[in-house]
């Protein structure tokens, strides 16, 4: 396939642009310059929407926002793109459509792209195509979609297309690389004689005249059935297998990933234990603080009054004021006697007699007139209270460093969080990568047990397959009709086997010289000591040349990343240009393809930038390359004698960009 | 009528009790919470002062006369009644040492045991309250004035008083003396 011209209408900043291919043998390069946000990505994606009506705006309104502007309520407008490629020496003219109206809220309504394809063929006529089936049909033949991104690629994507790469596709990825390296008539041979219901062999099988014999019906049938089940189940397993390998590579990515963050973890756990413990000390600070408040409140008095109790008590002392008081008896006992005239031995009292003129003495040794009884019971209060107290100032002083102590705690805790914190930074926990390796572990045994029951269940639909083919053998043979089918079956078979074993061996062929290839040019952009090997399913594995017999898969670096991808996308142009010119008389066909790339260089150094310039355009029939200016001036440089077209964006305005 | 007087006499602790100006807000400032518990306090109650106060105001030898404001914290009667008993042990102690007040022993003796209560102890009870207002401006000075960390000011307020009053070995002797004299 070579890109002739691209005219682009309204498609985004682009009102009207024509854009002219260099696809000449020698000026193959086409290279378009302009600064970031100028449209270079407009135009590369205006390719995947021509041909698959997809892009990867996130904004699904396509229209020139100047031209939607304009509209009136209730008009129309066309937003269209008009690829002109060659394709197996044939002209096709890709036309992909979109109408917009303008709705009379004044929002922009989109109707569903229709696709056209013109094409002359081999016998002179004209032929239009505008059935959306039939032209995807016939794309699709031109360039699959899934593996037209590897053409028509974004630089920025780089990363993750490596990743795909290396990682595993999906099954068909793998038909369309087959595809593109010209393993497609092969596929299709053998697709079409294959023993199941829709294939020659399985039909073969069907027509078995039954006759009066119902036994050979149910026999066919039967095989038929379980050459089915058996086509399904290996289907499944393929499936299951694949599904299981992205889940075996995820575990390992995981489980690198998780130990990376052990160390992490670690210290999250101790950071968790830190603030449990200066939580603990933070409790018992408050509570040493309260303590000491608490302790002040309840010894205060006696511990402020006990240098005078000690002074109060000892004056009392010297005083001598105890032992003369009539104990528990108040002057009030003996007015009431002296009142009432009568002791209360029942002697009679008579003012001025000898016994009223004693108890009248007694009056002097009792309370309000004697102060002995209250100073008596002011010393007990005082000496229990000497007894009581505590030395408030050292148990105070205690509980103060108790406090520093617990603080100097916190402190330290805290200066150890946040040291933690520090290494911390970033750091988000490994709950969900956990989760997610539990997931894919889980996936991996699932898929496990599922594929050896299958397998297992291919074993027994074999045997009874091979029971009926058998018993329809030797019933077939006893009847002429049958005979004869039983004879075209077999060729058919021998066919099929045969084409079976050589498309195996030249799978393998071509996928060695695919390796060979890609390795060529590997190592001539990355000049490192890597090799890539490519598996059964066509993922490709870095190797370290030194290191091959551990046969181990390595972790790549960025420019190595980059490499891989130029590498493969350039060895398999590189392969189907060289089986191209092998001739057209062998099973083999391939044809020849453009690659479009958007900011392929910009994640490059300038010495890559170099090597990368040189090769792309020997390996490639036509190079189209969006660059910005800076690495523009680069390229110019390295590619100058294959620059075939050469366009510069010039932005009017942030609705419109000019091509000159 | 001296029957009547002394029947009708209330003591400063038979009835609520007011604080005015200054010392109503060193009250507050001696009561008020200094941290996050409320347990964090200088003294839980008003009450609380009016105990320690006039015992420190008389240990550091500190009187000061009522402020002429209006009265604005109160010390409520329940919590009067309940403390009187303390409060009544001190007003003991001061009374009988405040020999400056009084330098005869047994007029001394009579105030604290004899008076109080009574009419006759008016004016004792005054030169107390003067003790209890001159303490709340030491508790003020000592705990509060310093800064804000109570429980700074707290511990160096006790160290001066335990180096002051109560130093280790005349703490002991003292004690030893006063237990032979009794």
């Amino acid at each position: 396939m070579l890109l002739k011209s691209l005219h682009i209408k309204n498609f985004r900043q682009f009102i009207d642009e024509t854009i002219l291919f260099g696809d000449g043998l020698d000026k193959n390069v086409t290279i378009i310059m302009g600064d970031n946000g100028s449209g270079k990505t407009t135009i590369a994606q205006a390719f995947s929407w021509c041909l698959y009506c997809s892009t990867d705006f996130k904004d699904s309104i396509l229209i020139n926002r100047k031209v939607a502007n304009e509209m009136s309520i209730g008009s129309e407008e066309d937003v269209s793109a008009e690829l002109v490629l060659q394709h197996a020496d044939v002209d096709y003219t890709v036309t992909t459509t979109q109408t917009y109206r303008k709705e009379f809220t004044g929002k922009i309504k989109s109707f569903n792209p229709t696709q056209a394809i013109r094409y002359k063929r081999a016998d002179g006529q004209q032929e239009f195509i505008k059935d959306s089936l039939k032209v995807q049909g016939l794309i699709r033949k031109i360039l699959p979609k899934d593996l037209s991104r590897y053409f028509f690629f974004d630089g920025e994507r780089i990363n993750l297309m490596s990743k795909e790469i290396q990682n595993g596709h999906s099954t068909t990825f793998m038909t369309a690389v087959r595809g593109l390296l010209g393993l497609g008539a092969f596929e299709a041979a053998i697709g079409h004689l294959k023993p199941t219901s829709s294939g020659v062999i399985g039909k073969y099988t069907a027509k078995f005249s039954s006759g009066t014999n119902t036994t050979i019906t149910t026999a066919s049938d039967k095989s038929t059935e379980c050459t089915d089940k058996i086509a399904a189940n290996n289907k499944k397993i393929e499936i299951l297998k694949a599904e299981k390998e992205q889940a075996d590579q995820r575990i390992v990515d995981l489980s690198v990933e998780i130990k990376s963050h052990e160390e992490g973890e670690k210290l999250q756990i101790r950071k968790e234990k830190l603030a449990g413990k200066r939580a603990a000390a933070q409790a018992s600070l408050l509570k040493a603080r309260e303590k000491l408040f608490k302790d002040f409140g309840a010894s205060a008095n006696n511990y402020f009054s006990q240098p005078l109790i000690r002074d109060a008590l000892g004056m009392i002392a010297a005083e001598d004021l105890e032992g003369k008081d009539i104990p528990s008896m108040h002057a009030k006992t003996i007015d009431y006697l002296l009142k009432h005239g009568e002791c209360i031995c029942g002697e009679k009292l008579v003012a001025g007699d000898a016994h009223y003129q004693h108890l009248v003495g007694l009056l002097q040794y009792l309370p309000p007139q004697s102060i002995g009884v209250s100073a008596g019971n002011f010393t007990s209060e005082g000496k229990t209270r000497l007894s009581h107290t505590t030395n408030l100032y050292s148990s105070s002083v205690e509980t103060a460093s108790l406090i520093e102590s617990i603080d100097d705690s916190i402190t330290s805790y805290e200066g150890d969080i946040t040291e933690i914190e520090k290494q911390l930074t970033g750091y988000t926990g490994v709950g969900h990568l956990q989760q997610e390796l539990s997931l894919c572990q889980k996936t991996s045994r699932d898929n496990d047990y599922k594929i050896s029951q299958l397998t297992a269940d291919n074993g027994k639909l074999e045997w009874q397959k091979g029971q009926y083919e058998a018993q329809l053998q030797s019933l077939a043979l006893a009847d002429e009709k049958n005979k004869a089918i039983a004879t075209y079956k077999a060729y058919a078979q021998y066919i099929y086997d045969t084409l079976s074993q050589e498309y195996a061996i030249e799978e393998k062929k071509t996928r060695d010289e695919l390796q060979d290839s890609i390795n060529q040019i590997f190592k001539t952009i990355y000049a490192g000591g890597l090799s890539l090997k490519i598996d059964d399913h066509y993922n490709i594995q870095v190797f370290v040349d030194q290191f091959s017999e551990f046969n181990t898969d390595i972790e790549t670096s960025t420019a190595q990343s980059i490499s891989v991808i130029f590498a493969f996308i350039s060895g398999i142009i590189k392969m189907a240009r060289e089986r191209q010119n092998a001739g057209e008389d062998q099973l083999i066909q391939t044809e020849a393809y453009p690659l479009v790339m958007d900011a392929p260089l910009s994640a490059f150094d300038k010495r890559r930038i170099k090597t990368v310039c040189e090769i792309l355009p020997s390996v490639a029939e036509q190079v189209i390359i969006f660059i910005k200016d800076t690495d523009g001036d680069i390229a110019n440089e390295y590619m100058k004698a294959k620059v075939g077209a050469q366009y510069n964006f010039e932005k009017i305005s942030e609705f419109e960009t000019r091509l000159k | 009528m001296a029957d009547k007087a002394q029947k009708e006499y209330q003591s400063i602790f038979d009835h609520e009790y007011f604080f005015h100006g200054v010392h109503a807000d060193r009250l507050v400032a001696l009561t008020s919470q200094s941290g996050e518990s409320s347990f964090m306090k200088l003294f839980q109650r008003n009450v609380d002062v009016f105990m320690v106060a006039p015992v420190v105001g008389f240990v550091y030898g500190k009187r000061s006369p009522v402020d002429s404001a209006q009265p604005d914290r109160t010390i409520n009667f329940a919590q009067m009644t309940y403390c009187k008993n303390d409060l009544i042990f001190n007003y003991r102690l001061i009374t009988l040492l405040d020999k400056e007040y009084e330098p005869d022993t047994g007029k001394r003796l009579d105030k604290a045991f004899r008076y109080i209560g009574t009419p006759q102890a008016e004016l004792d009870e005054k030169r107390f309250e003067e003790y209890m207002r001159g303490g709340i401006d030491v508790l003020y000075e000592k705990l509060v004035a310093p800064g804000h960390d109570y429980e700074k000011n707290l511990i160096l307020f006790l160290e001066e008083f335990d180096e002051r009053y109560l130093s280790p070995q005349d703490a002991e002797v003292d004690l030893v003396k006063i237990a032979h004299e009794l």
